[in-house]
């Protein structure tokens, strides 16, 4: 037996160095490994066979001469494998477009307000939002912007007919409130979200555009933290470190109201057309939320306090993207919008 | 606002050391933005008085002229389009090489072909003054070649401020209430407002308040002897250097002074008043004045009017009338210097559409102590001016009012805590007493007392002095620092990351375009959709026509815009997530005060599908809302159900998660699309996302890869054309729940061979065990079962038996 197996593997590699092409090299394949006639299938049936004595021995040899052969036959593969010159000559004019699998376009301003939204959750805001019919209340009222105040002619205002003291959110401030009522303090979230004007459209000016509104409540916020906050949050949404500069603005909502400058981008402050030469981009308007707004929101002042801020994220899109018209945001066309 | 550098000089002492562009700077960082400023000196430097020689025409141009002009040791030749120059006149001739306030460089240039080597210039072009009528005609003794800046005395800094800036400070509309702060800001010290003792007459004038509420304070007097006149130079310089301009003597002064203190006043011809008298009283309904800016207006019981015995002779605060106008003839006046309620003054100014800087002033609130000041400069001037004038009447004050000024308690150690820094008391109080605040020490804290000038309503709490402390301080001053808080993990907004997953899905997923279309629906958008007007929010103060009311779904304007993309696109696939606005009060509370409501407001997710040559987009919605769904996991059943009026019913389908239907897929009826002008057919999708936040499960288990091969046989039936696929599915799963895994349809043929109310279809079902290898005969069982049953319950027909 141990002679026929010697005689089957001599046989077997003779074969295999003769095959020609893939048909003969199913064949053979065929020949020595097929599960019911291979004659490699039926020898090794046989091994299991013999008297235990002799087992182990044949066993061993069986096994190395079935893994000559295929080493044999995987070499002898490679060696015949063959382009298909039918195939291989079909013609196709590989410049051409393709366009079976097509992506959409998401909105810019869904693209910027994704990137700031995941800026300010990473900094632990959470983000926030509320109804853009909002009452006199909410809007102006708990804002501390009382009927009489000259702050109300500044944000011209939609009406609600019919319902009492109902407009359309002029700033996304009112959930601020909102926010403070139902989760208390310490606080710290964002609100970006639709905001209404009341004023006629031009290329920089829609009665529809986007803020983002930003709020932090704990215990000894400072006006220098508030900077450095901001500052931390720009270098973000800029992608680099920015210098920053605070100067008095007036909001009726905090106390002491700033704005906030950064340092011109295009020019790094040596004055340009986009900075009007100033050195500085008015950027975002904030401060020290007022007393009098903790108390419409139920904060106990005397323990909590903290700071607020409003982005202009329409601005901030146009900026990003050097868009020259505020309209075509809200024009619905594919022209423009499928270059996002 | 304009603001003088030299008229602040005559308050504060501000070094020359300090430039233009600092002492802005200075003003911006630490009270109010400056929007820019005009440096005379700097602007002006190469402008120089011309002598016009000769003018000639313009061989090329109608309307130009050729100048020959002397500037000094040059003779030079400059084409001019002004109509008003000749020979011997002298002008401002901005030289090559000028830049000019208003931005523009002067070079050589030629003009249609004549060479210019300069320019003539007009009032606004060098920043004097807003007139373009023509070239200014200068004095004609001046020296040609002089310097315009020294020929005009031309030295001054204009700085114009942001008026939003000071919306809350009505000290800041004046010359001296920029001067305390400028004074505060570079440490120099403050002069005193000084005024001149007049001597008073006998006579008395008579005013009547009605309601000190609405006017805490009247001062008046009477002066004969006047002579309306041209002003004198230094007069009309200074209200022209700040961008008013000159009238005549009176109206320039009582300009002057408002300009100067902050109190508007106005002046009446004493003569043109019935009865000689002043009454501040509320108008009548259905009274009428005629302005000074010649308008008629209508009067209401809410505004306020300063009258005669008989007739409103001016609207308090706001503007005079013509009927008490001082004019030429004019002999003997009264100055009124008034003090009048902010709201009352605001509401008033914006009913009738008319601002002025006098109302401008009080609707800021004013301290009612500067009326005095106001009166008596007022007087000092018109006596220099108008030398035969003499006060006939005692200086009448008629006054009510209080003022809350403090003092305010806070510690030392409150400020530094909000300021974030610690400041020394020392400069606390220096800051404070420098911006007029009286201070009380006490061991921590201060006691402060507000003056009468912030006292109106600008200053009120402590907050409010931890402002005045830091902006003077500087806020470049302070030391930034992050804030020490607990490093609580952000709340997760589950509606935000629902709507943006499916925002990813069907932009990336379905190659949609995403739009933000305005909230608002024209009455237009709503009848071609055929929806009821009335379910419809409307605004009371629409902007246009296409702003009149909420929408109630976001389908018209995403038709709008297939309107508008059809002409340039095949293909529009568009979806826009936004909100929706109910007619009803089922939404937020309104405050946490009521329980009434604000109209109920959801955001839904909506999508159109136009494809040019498939005329079953409803097929495409369809799939995409189900992959979608089954992306996000919801468990979800769709059902051929009744849908909105400009939907087609027979090809619509409800969605529903857990027996609530959130949402449909519906074809959009021809006869809307018509209305819209839409070629092709339109499907739509909504989905409320309220409802997808409600049902949202984030977590999904694995299902194990199945151990048993399956076993896939086909049918291919005729069944009744209106028998829907989801009613055989139905028949069919119930068969067999357990072995039954997937029945999926591969062909749907109606037409040829097929009798015409039926139609063909061919459907695959899989068969798999979990516990074994399936074996042919029991599957072809249980396939028979299916055959009988569906030929049983829907009379199909296997196709080739």
């Amino acid at each position: 037996m141990e002679l026929n197996i010697k005689k089957i593997k001599e046989q077997a590699l003779k074969e295999i160095e003769e095959i020609k092409n893939s048909q003969d090299w199913e064949d053979i394949r065929n020949k020595y490994f097929s599960r019911k006639s291979g004659e490699l299938s039926k020898l090794l049936k046989d091994v299991k066979e013999v008297s235990s004595d002799l087992k182990p021995k044949l066993g061993a040899l069986a096994n190395e001469i079935k893994s000559d052969i295929t080493n044999a036959l995987d070499k002898k593969k490679s060696e015949i494998s063959q382009d298909d010159p039918k195939v291989e000559k079909d013609f196709i004019d590989v410049t051409l477009e393709v366009e079976k699998y097509k992506l959409g376009h998401l909105h810019p301003v869904t693209q910027v307000q994704t990137e700031l939204e995941e800026i300010f959750k990473s900094l632990g805001f959470v983000i926030l939002d509320g109804p853009e019919i909002e009452s006199d209340y909410y809007n102006f009222e708990t804002l501390n912007i009382p009927d009489w105040h000259p702050a109300r002619d500044m944000q011209d205002t939609f009406f609600i007919e019919a319902k009492d003291k109902l407009v359309l959110r002029t700033h996304t401030s009112p959930v601020q409130v909102r926010a403070m009522q139902k989760y208390g303090a310490p606080l710290r979230c964002v609100v970006p979200g639709r905001v209404f004007r009341n004023e006629a459209t031009d290329a920089s000016h829609d009665h529809t555009f986007y803020q983002l509104e930003g709020l932090m409540i704990g215990e000894n916020i400072s006006i220098t933290n508030l900077v450095a906050v901001m500052k931390e949050l720009l270098s973000g949404i800029f992608k680099r470190e920015v210098t920053v500069r605070l100067r008095p603005g007036y909001f009726p909502f905090v106390e002491p109201g700033f704005e906030l400058d950064i340092k011109c981008l295009i020019c790094a402050g040596k004055g340009c057309s986009v900075c009007k030469q100033t050195g500085w981009l008015e950027l975002l308007p904030c401060g020290m939320v007022h007393p009098n707004v903790l108390k419409y929101s139920g904060i106990d002042s005397k323990k909590y306090n903290g700071f607020a801020f409003g982005l202009g994220l329409t601005r901030l899109v146009m900026m990003k993207y050097g868009i020259d018209d505020i309209r075509l945001l809200q024009s619905g066309d594919m022209r423009f919008l499928n270059q996002f | 606002m304009y603001i003088s550098r030299n008229w602040l000089k005559d308050f504060v002492n501000i070094p020359d050391s300090l430039s233009a562009k600092d002492l802005g700077l200075k003003i911006t960082m630490a009270m109010a933005e400056v929007e820019g400023w005009v440096d005379q000196k700097e602007s002006l430097k190469n402008v120089v008085v011309g002598e016009i020689l000769e003018v000639k025409k313009h061989p090329n141009a109608d309307k130009l002229q050729l100048a020959v002009v002397d500037a000094g040791n040059k003779k030079l030749n400059i084409v001019c389009g002004a109509p008003n120059i000749a020979k011997g006149q002298k002008v401002p001739v901005a030289l090559v090489g000028a830049k000019l306030p208003n931005g523009l460089e002067i070079a050589k240039a030629k003009v249609r072909g004549e060479e210019s080597e300069g320019m003539l210039c007009a009032e606004d072009e060098l920043g004097l003054g807003s007139d373009h009528n023509g070239i200014i005609i200068l004095d004609k003794n001046l020296k040609p070649g002089t310097s315009l800046i020294k020929a005009l005395g031309l030295d001054d800094t204009i700085y114009e401020i942001d008026n939003k800036s000071l919306t809350h400070r009505p000290d800041l509309w004046s010359h001296y209430g920029v001067a305390r702060e400028v004074s505060a800001i570079i440490s120099e010290k403050l002069k005193v407002y000084k005024v001149k003792n007049c001597k008073e007459g006998a006579a008395k004038l008579d005013i009547k308040i009605d309601d000190y509420n609405l006017c805490p304070r009247y001062s008046g007097v009477v002066i004969e002897g006047i002579k309306i006149a041209e002003s004198p130079d230094w007069l009309k310089r200074r209200v022209e250097s700040i961008g008013m301009r000159s009238i005549n003597n009176i109206v320039d002064i009582t300009n002057y002074v408002m300009m100067e203190i902050g109190q508007p006043l106005h002046a009446f011809d004493y003569d043109k008043l019935a009865g000689h008298r002043i009454i501040v009283r509320n108008a009548k309904s259905g009274e009428k004045i005629k302005t000074l800016d010649d308008e008629t207006r209508k009067l209401d019981e809410n505004m306020l009017v300063i009258a005669d015995a008989k007739n409103p002779v001016a609207i308090a605060g706001v503007m005079g009338g013509a009927n008490s106008e001082i004019d030429n003839k004019t002999q003997n006046i009264i100055i009124e210097s008034a003090n009048f309620d902010h709201v009352s003054i605001r509401k008033t100014s914006q009913k009738l559409g008319l601002r002025t800087e006098a109302s401008k002033r009080f609707e800021k609130s004013l301290d009612p102590n500067i009326t005095e000041q106001g009166i008596a400069k007022a007087i000092e001037f018109i006596l220099q001016v108008c030398p035969d004038a003499k006060l006939v009447s005692k200086l009448e004050d008629v006054k009510k009012f209080k003022l809350d000024q403090g003092p305010i308690k806070v510690s030392f150690d409150f400020i530094n805590k909000i300021i974030g820094q610690d400041i020394e008391a020392k400069k606390i109080i220096s800051i404070l007493e420098n911006l007029g605040f009286g201070i009380k020490k006490q061991k921590d804290d201060m006691l402060v007392t507000i003056p009468t000038w912030r006292a109106t309503k600008d200053i009120s709490i402590p907050e409010d002095i931890v402002e005045e402390v830091a902006r003077i301080y500087g806020y470049d001053n302070l030391d930034i620092k992050m804030p020490a808080v607990a490093m609580d993990r952000p709340a997760i907004n589950i509606e935000r990351e629902l709507e943006r997953k499916i925002k990813n899905i069907l932009a990336y997923g379905f190659d949609m375009t995403e739009v933000y279309n305005y909230s608002f629906n024209s009455e237009d958008q709503i009848s071609k959709m055929g929806l009821d007007l009335d379910s419809h929010i409307k605004v009371a103060n629409p902007l246009t026509s296409e702003t009149t009311r909420m929408r109630v779904s976001l389908v018209p304007a995403l038709l709008d815009n297939i309107v508008l993309n059809e002409r340039f696109f095949d293909d529009i696939k568009l979806f826009e997530v936004g909100s929706v606005y109910l007619n009803d009060n089922s939404g937020e509370k309104v405050s946490d005060k009521s329980s009434t409501k604000l109209p109920f407001q959801e955001k839904y997710i909506c999508g159109v599908i136009d494809e040019k040559g498939n005329n079953r987009p409803f097929y495409t919605a369809k799939n995409v809302v189900e992959a979608l769904l089954k992306q996000l996991r919801y468990d979800y059943k769709l059902k051929n159900a009744p849908t909105y009026s400009w939907g087609n019913t027979d090809r619509s389908l409800c969605v529903i998660i857990n027996d609530q239907t959130v949402g449909q897929i519906v074809e959009v009826k021809s006869s809307v699309l018509n209305k819209f002008n839409i070629k092709n057919k339109i499907a739509v999708f909504e989905i409320s996302l309220n409802e997808l936040v409600k049902n949202y499960k984030s977590e999904m288990a694995y299902h194990s890869i199945p151990k048993f091969p399956s076993i896939e046989l086909d049918i291919s039936m005729i069944i009744d054309k209106k028998i829907l696929w989801s009613e055989v599915k139905d028949l069919i799963i119930f068969i067999d729940k357990e072995l039954i895994r997937k029945i999926s349809i591969f062909d749907v043929y109606e037409g040829k061979n097929i009798p015409d109310n039926k139609k063909s279809i061919a459907f695959r079902i899989e068969y798999r065990s979990d516990n074994k290898t399936l074996v042919m005969d029991e599957v072809q069982a249980i396939h028979e079962k299916i055959i009988k049953t569906l030929e049983n319950k829907i009379g199909g027909e296997v196709r080739g038996k």
